[in-house]
């Protein structure tokens, strides 16, 4: 484990801290402008209602007088509880360009943390390396605690072997309470283990957001030279020209993602294949949709 | 095959290069630390047996074009190579020349031997699985296409070929039915070679011989038109070229000359022994020393004792060309002709006629060869001539219709004439006779005394059989120089007397005034008919060194007119065997020079003159005495045996073995033909007909096949992987 005073540390941890800031900045500013009001019984303000405004919080009374649509908002309270499974195992370090699939899945459980931390939800994080639970932050909220998440994610590295669902049905068992999980994760590991990790947790009540961080390099498969590919995970050696195997490889990766989402979908998981080189946006909005869709389940 | 620029093949070693550089490759790997490694090895597991075929496909390419590129550079060419590449269908057809010449021995093989040898081999050059398509023209007894077709079956048809035929064979003939036989193999052939497998006999090939019209033809139709010699260098050969009887028909106690012709055909002086049999029985054995390309004559007089047709047969040692070495004549011995004298003795024994004269002269005894009877004229009739064989009218006066009548019948059917003109023939008297004779044109002059204007015999016509003894000039004085007593010129008018034929003429003693005629003879169907002018008077005969005076004239003057066999006794190889007979034939059987029998040959056709037509053979295939024996059936319900050698002659133009020289050849020939010799071995045939063929050409195009294909194959992988 790094040590704080670590300049690389320090390094990574700023960056992982401003891309998860930004991030969530940029979501704010951009497809939702008021997408974090709460819907407690404590009044905030009103406004002007916006395409999208959930229509049972137009303020009739008020409409009725001034002839405007003015919605209601309210200062946001939750009992939401967002537990991070990010899969440290040794897969997660593969590249092809600046980062890695666990810098983006550090970055992303960042920023999710961020959201959570702004929304006062309580969040955690449990790092998994290959079948082993190592490390995990408790579930609290605030800024201090979001602090500690990012130093936990940027003194992490990615190392061990095995299915990632082992890591996940580990950490499932320390999940006191319900709540949302989102598992990053590359998922190189047998579909059905990953379902089976999936209904664990849904079997406790919890949400289920698995999300997939991708290199291209795994996706497109772009070697073209005779290529010696050294496994991440164990020792698995082997020589190959690139271009013989390319399409048997591409069918082998697609049909393993046609039976992982098919499995993880039926588990009842939102699923979404995050490749390293797009937006953290797109899994925040993610996040946010199932948050939103589980605030109103439990309220209902 | 072989190469133009053999020094390029040393780059064959280049063509492990792209095989270097596939191993090369398999051993440069760039490192790569990779997360999905279970796909990775999944997808080698999928596509390992595959990509190893792939890839040894691109290899065999690459090697292939290099190795072709390397071959074409050093220019090869071979005749064997394009059968391996592919090609159109060929065609070819053989002409044997079966004639008797193709039997010689050479080098320990015969002409035709050596031309079988070169047919097989052609046909095993063909291939039946390309539609190649051969046949096969046999130029024997008769023209021949033995097979055509398939290769192979005609090559197995071949094989059974054993020699030529004893003959001469009609080599334009066979150059026609090739022609035929090019539009036979039809259009599916691209190429038709036409090969003449010949000894090229000089004495066949010349410009007499026709060839040019065929040898023009088949080049028009564009056929490659080749004449192979397959006769040997050294060409001796000595032969039995003929026998010459003094008379094919003697009369039992008689002797008769055989002239035998010997011949070397050779250039080198040759020794053999000659051996004559009378019916399967030496009767004389003579040596010769023949000097080269030298005829010797061997005169052997032959006096049989026994009557009947007798083969006389000549054998020589057998040389390197068998079927000449034996030759074979009939002679025909009889018993003796039976001569019926129609006339009467002269009243004054001081003053003999006609008459007399040809019975002295007839009456010689119990064995002679003609034994003559007298009768009256005007008791003359039908029966009275059918009890003859030959009639003599001795100085007839007047013949009536009815008798003249009788006397065409008995020559019309094949008996023989002679009339004997005197000083009583009266001129009027015998016009109707010899208008019954069909002599019209001919006239009896008026008697002439020696005292008036002697004359004397002058030959005209020496091969006139009844101037045999003459033919002989030393004994031509004897006929030529007696002074004729009386003698009655005929005369000829030559418009009308196209069939006569004249063979002494009467001459004034000046030997410069023609005063006529003195012997005509002519044919009357199956008979013969002679008008002597100057009959043998006792007066004639004043050469008292010969018994009988001017008797030679007489006796084949009768003997020329005495009837033939039924049919001729002598055949060429080949000719068809057919006999006619006056009484139907019965058990009928034939056999050949071997002694074998020929069972059910014959047919018998009735012809319109009475006789019997007897066809036995078609072709007579084999040279040598042939026997027929059979038995003829009288109308009275009697039978006769008739026991009948045969004899069959080869040509003797075929004992010359002789090559035609190609510059003699060039004058008659297309210029297209080409002309070989199987002596240069066969190497310079299959040359011709197969020219080594630049490979060069073709060898690039694969080149570049290859090189195409590659890219391809490897571009279509690309994209097949690069999915």
């Amino acid at each position: 484990m790094q040590q704080a005073s670590d300049p690389r540390l320090r390094a990574r941890l700023q960056r992982l801290e401003l891309r998860a800031r930004t991030a969530v900045e940029g979501l704010r500013g951009g497809r939702h402008p008021s997408p974090i009001k709460g819907s407690s019984t404590t009044f905030a303000q009103h406004r002007e209602y916006v395409a999208g405004d959930d229509l049972r919080r137009l303020d009739w009374r008020l409409m009725a007088r001034s002839d405007r649509n003015i919605i209601r908002e309210y200062e946001e309270e939750t009992d939401l509880r967002l537990w991070i499974v990010l899969d440290a195992s040794a897969s997660m370090q593969f590249t092809s360009g600046e980062w890695n699939k666990f810098d983006y899945g550090s970055w992303l459980a960042a920023a999710l943390a961020r959201v959570a931390c702004d929304q006062n939800d309580q969040f955690g994080l449990m790092l998994t390396h290959g079948e082993k639970l190592e490390r995990t932050l408790p579930a609290r909220g605030g800024e201090g605690h979001w602090k500690s998440f990012c130093h936990m994610l940027a003194e992490s590295e990615p190392e061990g072997a095995g299915d990632p669902a082992i890591g996940l049905q580990l950490a499932a068992g320390q999940m006191d309470r319900r709540g949302l999980v989102v598992w990053i994760s590359d998922f190189l590991g047998a579909p059905e283990e990953a379902a089976t990790g999936v209904n664990l947790l849904r079997r406790k009540g919890h949400d289920v957001i698995a999300l997939r961080t991708l290199d291209h390099a795994e996706v497109d498969f772009p070697f073209l030279r005779n290529t010696r590919f050294e496994g991440l995970e164990g020792s698995a050696v082997l020589r190959a020209d690139p271009n013989t195997i390319r399409a048997a490889y591409l069918e082998e990766f697609e049909k393993h993602g046609a039976e992982l989402r098919r499995g993880l979908r039926s588990a009842g998981c939102a699923f979404r294949r995050m490749p390293i080189d797009e937006p953290l946006e797109v899994g925040l909005v993610e996040f946010l949709a199932q948050r939103n869709a589980q605030k109103l389940g439990g309220r209902r | 095959m072989n190469f133009a620029a053999p020094a390029v093949l040393w780059a064959l070693p280049l063509v492990l290069v792209p095989i270097i550089i596939h191993l090369l490759q398999k051993r440069r790997f760039r490192r790569v630390e990779f997360s999905a490694m279970e796909f990775l090895l999944r997808a080698v597991r999928r596509t390992r047996r595959r990509v190893m075929l792939e890839d040894l496909l691109l290899l065999i390419l690459r090697t292939l074009a290099v190795l072709f590129l390397i071959l074409a550079l050093a220019r090869p060419n071979s005749k064997d190579l394009p059968l391996l590449l592919g090609r159109e269908a060929h065609g070819e057809v053989l002409i044997l020349d079966a004639s008797l010449s193709m039997n010689h021995l050479g080098d320990g093989q015969s002409a035709y031997g050596k031309a079988l040898s070169i047919a097989s081999r052609r046909l095993r050059e063909l291939d039946a699985k390309m539609e190649d398509r051969a046949a096969v023209i046999r130029a024997g007894l008769r023209v021949d296409r033995v097979a055509s077709g398939d290769p192979d079956e005609v090559r197995r048809v071949l094989e059974e070929l054993e020699q030529a035929d004893p003959v001469r064979g009609d080599l334009v003939g066979a150059l026609h039915a090739a022609a035929r036989t090019v539009d036979d193999l039809g259009p599916e052939t691209s190429r038709i070679s036409v090969t003449v497998l010949t000894d090229l006999q000089a004495n066949t090939w010349n410009v007499e011989g026709g060839f040019s019209a065929p040898f023009a033809e088949l080049v028009a139709l564009g056929c490659d038109v080749q004449i192979l010699d397959c006769g040997s260098a050294l060409r001796e050969n000595v032969a039995v070229t003929a026998i010459d009887l003094s008379t094919s028909r003697l009369v039992r106690g008689d002797s008769c000359d055989a002239l035998i012709t010997l011949r070397n055909f050779g250039d080198t002086e040759t020794a053999v022994q000659a051996t004559l049999l009378l019916d399967e029985t030496p009767i004389a054995s003579e040596s010769f020393v023949l000097g080269g390309r030298q005829p010797i004559d061997w005169n052997v007089a032959v006096a049989p004792v026994k009557s009947g047709a007798r083969a006389l047969e000549v054998r020589l040692e057998h040389d390197a060309l068998v079927g000449d070495d034996t030759r074979a004549a009939i002679l025909d011995v009889g018993d003796g002709f039976r001569v019926l004298i129609a006339g009467e003795a002269s009243a004054h024994q001081d003053a003999p006629n006609v008459f007399d004269g040809m019975w002295r002269y007839l009456s010689l005894g119990e064995w002679a060869p003609l034994r003559p009877t007298a009768l009256p004229l005007p008791l003359l009739d039908h029966d009275a001539l059918a009890e003859s064989d030959l009639l003599i009218l001795a100085d007839p006066g007047r013949v009536s219709l009815r008798a003249a009548e009788s006397i065409a019948g008995f020559v019309n059917s094949g008996g023989g004439l002679l009339l004997a003109l005197g000083p009583e023939t009266g001129q009027e008297q015998v016009r109707d006779l010899l208008l019954q004779l069909e002599a019209t044109g001919l006239t009896v002059g008026t008697p002439i005394h020696a005292e008036e204007s002697p004359a004397r015999l002058g030959i005209v016509d020496a091969e006139t059989p009844a101037l045999r003894f003459f033919q002989d000039v030393r004994w031509q004085p004897l006929l030529t120089e007696v002074p004729h007593a009386i003698y009655r010129p005929l005369n000829l008018d030559p418009n009308l007397a196209g069939n006569l034929h004249v063979g002494l003429r009467f001459l004034q003693q000046d030997a410069s005034l023609d005063a006529g005629a003195a012997l005509v003879d002519w044919q009357l169907g199956e008979g013969n008919i002679a008008v002597l002018a100057s009959s043998p008077l006792p007066s004639w005969n004043r050469m008292e060194e010969l018994p009988g005076g001017t008797l030679p004239l007489v006796y084949d003057l009768l003997f020329s007119l005495a009837p033939k066999p039924g049919f001729p006794v002598s055949y060429p190889v080949g000719a068809a065997l057919s006999l006619q007979f006056d009484h139907p034939p019965t058990d009928t059987q034939l056999r050949d020079p071997a002694g074998l029998l020929l069972n059910g040959l014959s047919e018998l056709a009735s012809l319109d003159n009475g006789r019997t037509r007897l066809d036995l053979l078609a072709s007579v295939p084999r040279p040598g005495v042939w026997r027929l024996s059979t038995r003829l059936l009288l109308p009275d319900g009697e039978e006769i045996s008739l026991e009948q050698p045969l004899a069959v002659v080869i040509p003797t133009e075929e004992s010359d073995l002789r090559a035609a020289l190609p510059e003699s050849l060039r004058e008659f020939l297309p210029p297209s033909v080409v002309i070989g010799n199987s002596n240069e071995n066969i190497v310079q045939v299959e040359a011709s007909d197969a020219p080594a063929r630049d490979l060069t050409r073709t060898l690039l195009i694969l080149v570049l096949a290859f090189l195409v294909s590659e890219t391809l194959f490897a571009w279509f992988l690309d994209r097949r992987r690069n999915l």
